[in-house]
């Protein structure tokens, strides 16, 4: 058998265990990753030369750092704040809630942002007795939109951004001004169908209003600590965006750095529970899925598929890059809808790689790159298990007794990724074809 | 890059950067994962190091290797078969005291051949103070003998010592390399320690018949919690190990035998579970992987790296030729000698890091990679020997320590060194003539 042949099955094999949910993620790509080089695909060498650790890194060093700021009660401090500035009226919250989760995950990963976002929300709407599914509803919309606006916000950003050498500000100059329009969409949407029908009582906007917001903060030297960090490291990829060092070094930094603040004038053995506990605010099972996926990616590559693949892609736009955004925008829209968006991605990216010297080189291509980070993005808002913001979102809602339907969900859901898609068509034209 | 900002020429900032780290891990300010990582990337950020350098200075083998060996014990200890083991042996020897120190002492040796020290200990330790309380006789030469059998033990082989690993990973020996050169003078340490504890402990060693028979009543199947996975992690285990040893023929890392290993064993240890269920056990197995000690290693590989980078190492290289006349011999014996006592007084994993491509440049002086092969077990001899030189020579030694002090047992830093010093002394002499007999008669 051809390695062409070898490496289709066990993507096939390892994709369909992953969309299937037979086994944990990790297993499932670390096995395939294991197959490609037991089988002669790739060698070992190949394998962890396929991996692209300067995303590792990336993810692992802003995963510490969100953690331990979380730990210090910022994230709730501002959700709650944020509510009574608008004095906890219905119509304000759904309209602030949606921001701060917009905003919250532009910098923090989706499955975070929810994490964090939801429980207040749920808290706050059962004092306001409100129906607490148009709240929800927006903060999955938003989350995911949110997180396309910056290179940190959603992983399939962060491949881009990792495999092109992509600077922090690129990203907010190009989808930043696309986000922002359809979040402002998406918020006039809900406001006209769900804000202004929206009633609560006098007595519990006083309750809401009561809560002391500074309560929330558990550890006042901690949220300092960690928001310098936080700045410093964001700083840090902004400054270092000229020296063309790759993200990655400066988030373990910033990381590091934080471990150190926090764990510094502790007792030796407390000081090392505490770093580890530390790493174990790292999504493992996501850095391992992440790198077994590399693996099988390259595999493809080095089997040629992606270059086969790459000459089909390169015969049906027939050189436009313009036909080659607008389609890499909606099949990845459409794909992202039904499946994880992160194999998707990473699939696409070598494969893009290799035909953009026939659409005439990284700068002319850049078009068909943002399409595929804002249709890979906006798609998870399609199905309700298109992202895992979603899926955890319906499964903290199930738990409170507000369930999420499956069907139900989709009434919203799809029109709201074919408006955003579409906007994003039309930004895309105007921006770069007109 | 940045370069411009410093006052100091790369090599000057690399080596400042190294002996800050040597500095900090000895005083033990901060985390020894947060100190290799915070310089390895201030180094990057000055561009002392670029990242792709960077990359090629990272070994990979050998951090898959410790992740993929981490994750397999992990579950396979979950099963209770070490504790098994140990509980078995002892009722081998009818709970005899001296018995029971002769077995105790080779079984943390073999384990420690195969798991990492500070896992050993962890398992072995508590099995010891259960049986010598039950026994009512005096724990302390029982740590002892844990503590140095597992710093001997992880020399015989490939997987057993970090210095070891970084050894193997760095020049492609095999697994049965490392057992072919190593482990005859393991076994020949193994005896000398156990006849000295014997001679010296032995005679003072009394337990009633009545403390016996308590311990003979221990049920070892009672220490197994989980039968199937006793049997799926013994096959993983026994598969991985085999791996090891076939995959010279097929040039395969073991590094991706571990990783492999360890993706088989999570996948039989969560199998057919609920999909959250199974989330929340590898998630869980993830977790207890030691990622201190994997960060810890990426970021000395690129502090190491930079010193290569920068030229330094090559210094240090010719120098040592210089001082060793280009001779085979005196090499050995220096190195083996400079490693035991370095890695007696602090870590020797950042030793042994920087002293690989030293030692690399300078295979050319002395004759090749087969000739210098003496060398490379002298550094892997007496690194790993040299960890019995103090109570904080090795991880495991601190983590013994610590154990036995929550036990209301303590052992005091002067008091172990008693023992200590003559172990690591007689060990390494014990390697010298061996190396002698073996290279140079």
């Amino acid at each position: 058998m051809s390695n062409a042949v070898i490496a289709i099955v066990i993507l096939v094999l390892s994709y369909v265990a992953l969309f299937t949910e037979k086994m944990n993620r990790a297993i499932a790509v670390m096995l395939g990753a294991s197959a490609m080089v037991l089988f002669g695909v790739l060698n070992y060498e190949q394998a962890v030369e396929g991996v692209d650790f300067n995303t590792l890194a990336l993810l692992i060093g802003m995963m510490i750092i969100v953690g331990i700021t979380e730990k210090s009660g910022a994230f709730l401090f501002a959700a709650t704040f944020a509510t009574q500035l608008v004095k906890a009226s219905p119509r304000g919250i759904l309209a602030v809630l949606g921001i701060v989760t917009a905003v919250l995950s532009a910098f923090l990963d989706n499955v975070t942002t929810v994490l964090l976002i939801v429980p207040i929300t749920i808290e706050i709407t059962r004092k306001l007795k409100l129906n607490a599914y148009p709240y929800l509803l927006m903060e999955i919309f938003s989350s995911n939109i949110g997180g396309t606006a910056t290179f940190i916000g959603d992983p399939p950003n962060i491949l881009i951004g990792s495999a092109l050498g992509l600077g922090f500000t690129d990203f907010l100059k190009e989808l930043t001004p696309l986000v922002i329009c359809c979040l402002a969409i998406l918020l006039l949407t809900f406001d006209i169908v769900y804000g202004r029908k929206l009633s609560t009582t006098e007595e519990a906007q006083k309750e809401v209003m009561d809560i002391n917001v500074y309560d929330c903060i558990t550890n006042k030297k901690l949220l300092y600590k960690s928001l310098s960090v936080l700045a410093i490291t964001i700083g840090g990829f902004i400054f270092f965006e000229r020296y063309n060092l790759p993200n990655g070094t400066i988030a373990l930094f910033g990381a590091t750095l934080l471990m150190a603040l926090y764990t510094c004038g502790l007792p030796h053995q407390e000081r090392d529970t505490k770093t580890e506990e530390a790493f174990s605010l790292v999504d493992w099972t996501t850095i391992f899925f992440f790198a077994g996926l590399f693996a099988i990616v390259y595999g493809l590559e080095a089997a040629g598929i992606l270059e086969f693949l790459a000459e089909k892609a390169l015969e049906v736009v027939n050189g436009s890059v313009e036909k080659a955004a607008y389609m890499v925008l909606w099949t990845s829209a459409l794909l992202s809808g039904l499946i994880d968006n992160i194999p998707f991605v990473a699939t696409m990216i070598p494969l893009l790689k290799k035909i953009e010297i026939s659409l005439g080189g990284r700068e002319a291509m850049m078009p068909v790159w943002w399409a595929l980070s804002a249709g890979a993005c906006f798609g998870g808002n399609g199905s309700l298990i298109a992202a895992s913001a979603n899926v955890i979102v319906a499964g903290i809602a199930a738990r409170e007794g507000r369930a999420i339907n499956f069907i139900k969900f989709l009434l919203w859901s799809i029109p709201v990724m074919l408006t955003s898609i579409l906007i994003a068509t039309a930004y895309l034209y105007i921006r770069h074809f007109m | 890059m940045l370069n411009e900002l410093t006052f100091f020429s790369a090599q000057t900032t690399a080596l400042l950067a190294m002996g800050v780290c040597y500095l900090l891990l000895f005083t033990e300010l901060l985390n020894r994962a947060v100190v290799t990582i915070m310089l390895a990337s201030g180094l990057m950020m000055i561009g002392t190091i670029s990242y792709e350098e960077a990359l090629i200075a990272i070994d990979f083998n050998t951090l898959s290797l410790l992740t993929g060996m981490m994750i397999i014990i992990s579950i396979a200890e979950r099963s209770g078969m070490f504790q098994y083991v140990a509980v078995w042996g002892t009722k081998k020897v009818h709970a005899n005291p001296v018995g029971i120190l002769i077995v105790l002492g080779c079984v943390t040796a073999v384990f420690s051949a195969f798991l990492d020290n500070v896992t050993t200990v962890l398992l072995i330790v508590p099995v010891s103070l259960q049986i010598t309380q039950k026994l009512e006789v005096n724990p302390y030469p029982y740590l002892l003998i844990n503590i140095f059998a597992s710093n001997i033990g992880g020399t015989a082989t490939l997987i057993g010592d970090p210095p070891n690993i970084l050894i193997g990973s760095a020049l492609n020996l095999s697994f049965t390399d490392f057992i072919c050169n190593l482990a005859p003078v393991v076994i020949i340490i193994m005896i000398a320690l156990i006849w000295l504890f014997v001679h010296f402990w032995g005679p003072t060693m009394k337990a009633s018949e009545a403390n016996r028979k308590l311990v003979m009543s221990i049920n070892e199947k009672d220490a197994i919690t989980d039968f199937k996975l006793l049997w799926q992690s013994l096959i993983v285990l026994a598969c991985v190990i085999s791996g090891f040893i076939i995959a010279e023929e097929f040039g395969m890392e073991n590094g991706f035998i571990a990783l492999a290993g360890a993706a088989v064993m999570l996948l039989l240890y969560t199998f057919n579970l609920p999909h959250l269920e199974s989330n929340g056990k590898v998630e869980d197995v993830l977790n207890h992987v030691d990622w201190i000690t994997i960060f810890f290693f990426t970021g000395l590989f690129i502090i190491v790296g930079a010193l290569e980078v920068t030229g330094f190492l090559v210094e240090v290289g010719n120098y040592l030729v210089e001082i060793t006349e280009g001779s085979l011999q005196k090499s050995v014996f220096a190195i083996l000698g400079v490693s035991a006592v370095f890695s007696a007084m602090v870590d020797n994993i950042p030793f042994v890091a920087t002293m690989i491509p030293t030692l690399k440049t300078m295979e050319e002086s002395l004759g090749g990679r087969e000739a210098m092969m003496p060398v490379w077990w002298a550094l892997s001899l007496g690194a790993c020997l040299g960890g019995n030189g103090t109570l904080i020579g090795a991880s495991a030694n601190v983590i013994v320590a610590g154990i036995a002090a929550r036990e209301k047992r303590p052992i005091k830093f002067l008091r172990f060194m008693i023992w200590s010093i003559p172990v690591m002394v007689m060990s390494v002499l014990i390697a010298a003539v061996f190396l002698y007999c073996k290279y140079f008669l």
